[in-house]
């Protein structure tokens, strides 16, 4: 049996490569992707501690989470939509009404 | 011969090496093409990890349904050429690799530190992560979950709503 | 008693309401007939309550009676509660308060008798007697408060009627000007008086003057001991400097302050003069018969505390003197008929404080009542003059009305012969009897106290003399109620203009201006009416018969004797007799006699100009400020020095430092400076607000790794 620690450290370096992906692309839909991603990386974490500890919690909370997320990504998706329709460009950087 | 780190290693480098293409490459749908990889990668270490019914939810419904999802948004809104707008090494990204970096160091580190000692494994064999496993504790009056199932269709409603009228055309 | 005493104060007060609402209630013409009745009426009436009252003191042990203030309450209803302070409404009859009330209600009832015929066509009578009895008010609650914080809200209460009274024709501002002078100089001395009422407070621990149990200030110090039983002649306080004083001499000394304030000694008795701008009836019963009055009552009153300081004694007596001669030099110089009697005033009020500054506090009380008839009597009957001259209050316009107004010039006569000190009459006896105790003065320096003194007695009988005969027997320069030019060679111009001679206080406007507005039907010299006159008679007889009456029969002495205290209480005793009585009295008469013939010699080789000294040698003196009578003419330059130091440069620290650079450079600099830091501070920081997600997410994540390594090395410590 693969012990614990491993799938943990997996788990991080696909959050960290979402992570980057969050902080470094412009285009709003891949920023996206890479949030989904993060999002796994998190699951692959329940389950494996879930598995360390012989209980069924951690798939329990992954279940809700997957169905979270599922529900997450097509609202967001559809804000994606509308902002390209404003504007015809999904390029983020584009969305800074906000700055100083 | 420990087939099951053969595995480990083998997705492992699968997954990484396919998170960081879907990150790097400029094309949006290779993009979602290459996360789906990562999901299906991460999909068989749901079954080594003793969650089967998890894995083939995860297929069906992330790389099946989300990312389907995404492909046609990425299609409706026309996006498949590159970008034409290139950013050079700017701060935003130098710090953030270097975040990155630092994160990875700290997350590594902090796997490193001892677990609280797992319960023996038992004799014989639990059905963990099987449809009847699931579905038990799920239903079970006993458990709390199933308060939360129940209110997860409200929200699958709200998010129907919700996507709905944010793409909605102004009439 | 203890059930109607209190209408003595309270009539006054109600009659102060109908007169000010007099107006609305019942219309402008029967208000004023009103009001002419109502305001005389409870004034008298509550001088028959004080006769009454009076009475019944004389009765009581000790002669003296604690009773309420508030209507139906008790001799104790408090005001201040608290376990270290306790002051109750009530009011102390004895032989002191009531000789007060009897002079306040007596003399200000015949002031407001007068006031009626003095004030029948002026537009604002109403709000004059309105003001007028709101005074009487006041001043009788200054000299019947039981303790010093009613006879504070009393002597407030009389500086903010003076102050009233003074700019009554507000629409001239140099009326103003005098009143806001009149009640900024006195607040200077309520500063002192405050500092003094805490020092009793903190020896004594209460404000009342005599109680029940025997706890009062005035008890305690009978027994020379403080609250807690210790001697008082022990206590000390401590200073700025190290310097130690006496705590009673201290007290006794910042109490005097204010008197001094109310009172128009030195040095706060600039504001005096100037009051003149009100009507005459105010100069007569606020700045001659009693508010004025009210720092020698009070010194009379806190006697007990006074005679265990002999320090505070000398300065007391010093200070009157030195005021009494300043005021007397003065008016030997002045031209305004109320001027000369206003400075007269300051001066009798230094012989009051040199009285009691020797120890003979009935004497100063003696001088007081005698000085509330006769100066009452000079003012009014100067009003009567002024009155007849259509406003004109210059002497140098004056003159030959001795045929015109006879009956003025009679009982003008009669006060000043009273003032001046002629044998018989009632300033005689109370100028002597003054002059006689400082002659004896307890703590040495009697016989220079007494030439000075003297001296005074004499410049007082020149100067009044001086004033009869520029007024009534000199050549008249006026004709037939117009007046005409004498003086500066211009003939045949009626008026001359105002304001000539350069900025001194020669301004009539106060009167002048308001009396010329309405003319009394052909414009002649003619006597005042009835009810003008009838109280200068009184107040005549008064002058002449008071001072036998009462000090020969040694009435005075006993009815005063229970409220002022002992020399022999502060281990003092009168120095050894110099000389007999009666020849001082020789001498008193022989100054007096002098003063006036010299006077009379003198005048009478001016008849037609009524001047000594020609014009032209005036305006040389002028230009040296160091000549006699310039020095004179111009105060001893005292209000210049006040001017000078206090306004121009006050006024230019309180502008210059103060305002430009403390407040505007210092205090708003600092909070600008504060806000522009705000501001360019924020103008960096605001920066961070890239409107880039990506940027906020890159924050976030710092955060997290921050708080990750933070948790590593707080776990690693495990």
């Amino acid at each position: 049996m693969v012990p614990t620690p491993y799938y943990l450290v997996l788990a991080g370096i696909l959050f960290t490569i979402g992570v980057i992906g969050v902080l470094v692309k412009r285009n709003a839909i891949v920023i996206f992707m890479s949030i989904e991603l993060m999002l796994n990386a998190a699951n692959l974490t329940f389950i494996a501690l879930g598995r360390h500890f012989g209980q069924v919690n951690g798939q329990m909370y992954v279940i809700f989470a997957l169905a979270v997320a599922a529900a997450e990504v097509s609202v967001g998706l559809g804000i994606i939509v509308a902002i390209f329709r404003l504007r015809e460009s999904i390029n983020i950087d584009e969305v800074n009404l906000m700055k100083f | 011969m420990a087939w099951s780190f053969v595995l480990f290693w083998i997705l492992a480098v699968v997954s990484v090496v396919s998170s960081i293409m879907m990150v790097v490459t400029r094309n949006p749908v290779r993009s979602a093409l290459f996360l789906v990889v990562t999901f299906l990668c991460v999909a068989v270490y749901y079954v080594t990890l003793a969650a089967q019914f998890i894995a083939a939810v995860q297929v069906i419904v992330y790389a099946g349904a989300i990312m389907v999802l995404f492909l046609f948004v990425i299609m409706l809104l026309n996006l498949g050429a590159p970008e034409a707008l290139r950013e050079r090494g700017t701060l935003q990204t130098r710090v953030a690799l270097l975040l990155g970096f630092i994160f990875i160091a700290a997350l590594i580190g902090s796997s490193l530190i001892a677990l609280p000692t797992a319960p023996a494994p038992p004799g014989v064999y639990q059905p963990l992560g099987t449809v009847q496993g699931i579905g038990l504790n799920l239903f079970s009056p006993n458990q709390p979950w199933l308060f939360p199932f129940e209110i997860t269709s409200i929200l699958l409603l709200v998010a129907i709503v919700g996507a709905i009228i944010m793409a909605k055309r102004r009439v | 008693m203890e059930s109607w005493a209190w209408l003595i104060v309270w009539l006054p007060l109600l009659g102060f309401v109908f007169n000010a609402v007099s107006g609305l209630i019942f219309g402008k013409q029967r208000a004023r007939r009103l009001v002419a009745y109502v305001a005389p009426g409870v004034v008298l009436a509550a001088f028959v309550l004080a006769i009454i009252a009076t009475q019944q003191v004389m009765g009581a042990p000790d002669h003296r009676v604690i009773v309420p203030l508030i209507p139906g309450a008790s001799a104790t209803t408090p005001w201040i509660d608290f376990d270290f302070l306790r002051v109750n409404f009530a009011l102390l009859l004895d032989p002191l308060s009531m000789l007060m009330a009897l002079i306040i209600t007596g003399v200000g009832g015949l002031i407001h008798v007068y006031a009626t015929g003095y004030m029948a066509d002026d537009p604002e009578q109403p709000r004059f007697f309105t003001y007028f009895n709101l005074f009487i008010f006041m001043m009788l609650l200054l000299v019947l408060a039981e303790n010093f914080l009613l006879l504070f809200v009393g002597w407030e209460g009389v500086g903010t009627c003076s102050y009233l009274l003074i700019s009554f024709w507000y629409t001239d501002p140099e009326n103003a000007k005098a009143g806001n002078k009149a009640f900024i100089v006195n607040r200077v001395g309520d500063l002192g008086f405050v500092l003094g009422m805490l020092a009793v407070w903190s020896v004594f621990g209460t404000f009342s003057f005599f109680t029940v149990d025997h706890k009062g200030v005035m008890d305690l110090a009978m027994a020379h001991k403080d609250l807690a039983g210790q001697p008082l002649g022990d206590l000390t306080t401590n200073l700025f400097g190290g310097v130690t004083v006496p705590t009673i001499t201290l007290m006794c000394l910042l109490l005097f302050v204010g008197a001094c304030g109310k009172s128009a000694q030195i040095p706060l008795w600039t504001w005096l003069p100037d009051a003149m701008a009100g009507p005459t009836p105010v100069s007569a019963l606020i700045h001659a018969a009693t508010m004025v009055t009210a720092g020698v009552v009070m010194v009379t009153r806190c006697s007990w505390l006074f005679v265990q300081s002999p320090t505070a004694l000398e300065v007391v007596a010093v200070i009157g003197l030195a005021t009494a001669f300043l005021g007397a030099s003065i008016g030997l110089v002045q031209n305004d008929i109320k001027r000369v009697l206003a400075y007269s005033t300051i001066s009798q009020l230094g012989y009051m404080f040199l009285a009691c500054g020797v120890g003979a506090f009935t004497w100063g009380m003696f001088h007081v009542t005698t000085h509330a008839f006769f100066k009452a009597l000079l003012f009014l009957g100067s009003g009567a003059v002024i009155h007849s001259m259509l406003g004109e209050q210059d002497m140098r316009k004056m003159g030959g009305l001795k045929k015109l107004i006879p009956a003025t010039w009679a009982v003008m006569f009669v006060g000043t012969y009273a003032i001046a000190g002629f044998p018989l009459l009632s300033g005689f006896w109370s100028k002597d009897a003054i002059l006689d105790s400082a002659l004896r003065s307890p703590w040495g320096a009697g016989p220079i106290l007494y030439i000075v003194g003297l001296f005074t007695a004499l410049m007082t009988a020149f100067y009044m003399n001086r004033l009869m005969w520029k007024t009534f027997y000199t050549e008249p320069r006026f004709v037939n109620g117009e007046l005409v030019e004498q003086h500066h060679g211009a003939s045949g111009d009626e008026h001359e203009p105002e304001g000539v001679h350069t900025g001194h206080e020669e301004e009539t406007t106060g009167h002048a201006a308001h009396e010329a507005q309405h003319a009394h039907g052909g414009g002649y010299v003619h006597t005042s009416p009835p009810s003008m006159m009838l109280p200068l008679y009184i107040l005549a007889l008064l002058s002449i018969i008071a001072g036998i009456i009462l000090y020969l029969t040694h009435a005075f002495q006993n009815f005063l004797a229970p409220s002022v205290a002992p020399l022999s209480l502060g281990a003092l005793e009168e120095g050894r007799e110099v000389f007999p009585q009666w020849m001082g009295w020789i001498l008193s008469s022989a100054v007096a006699l002098g003063g006036l013939i010299l006077a009379a010699v003198l005048y009478q080789q001016h008849m037609r100009t009524g001047e000594l000294v020609p014009e032209e040698r005036k305006q040389q003196w002028e230009r040296s400020p160091l000549q006699p009578y310039t020095f004179l003419y111009n105060k001893w330059w005292w209000d210049w020095l006040y001017n000078t130091l206090f306004i121009r440069i006050g006024g230019l620290f309180a502008t210059r430092i103060l305002w430009k650079t403390v407040d505007a450079g210092l205090i708003d600099g600092f909070v600008n400076t504060l806000a522009g830091a705000v501001g360019r501070i924020s103008r960096v920081t605001r920066r961070v607000e890239t409107g880039y997600v990506r940027n906020y997410a890159l924050g976030m994540l710092l955060g997290v790794v921050a708080l990750l390594i933070g948790l590593l090395f707080g776990l690693r410590g495990h």
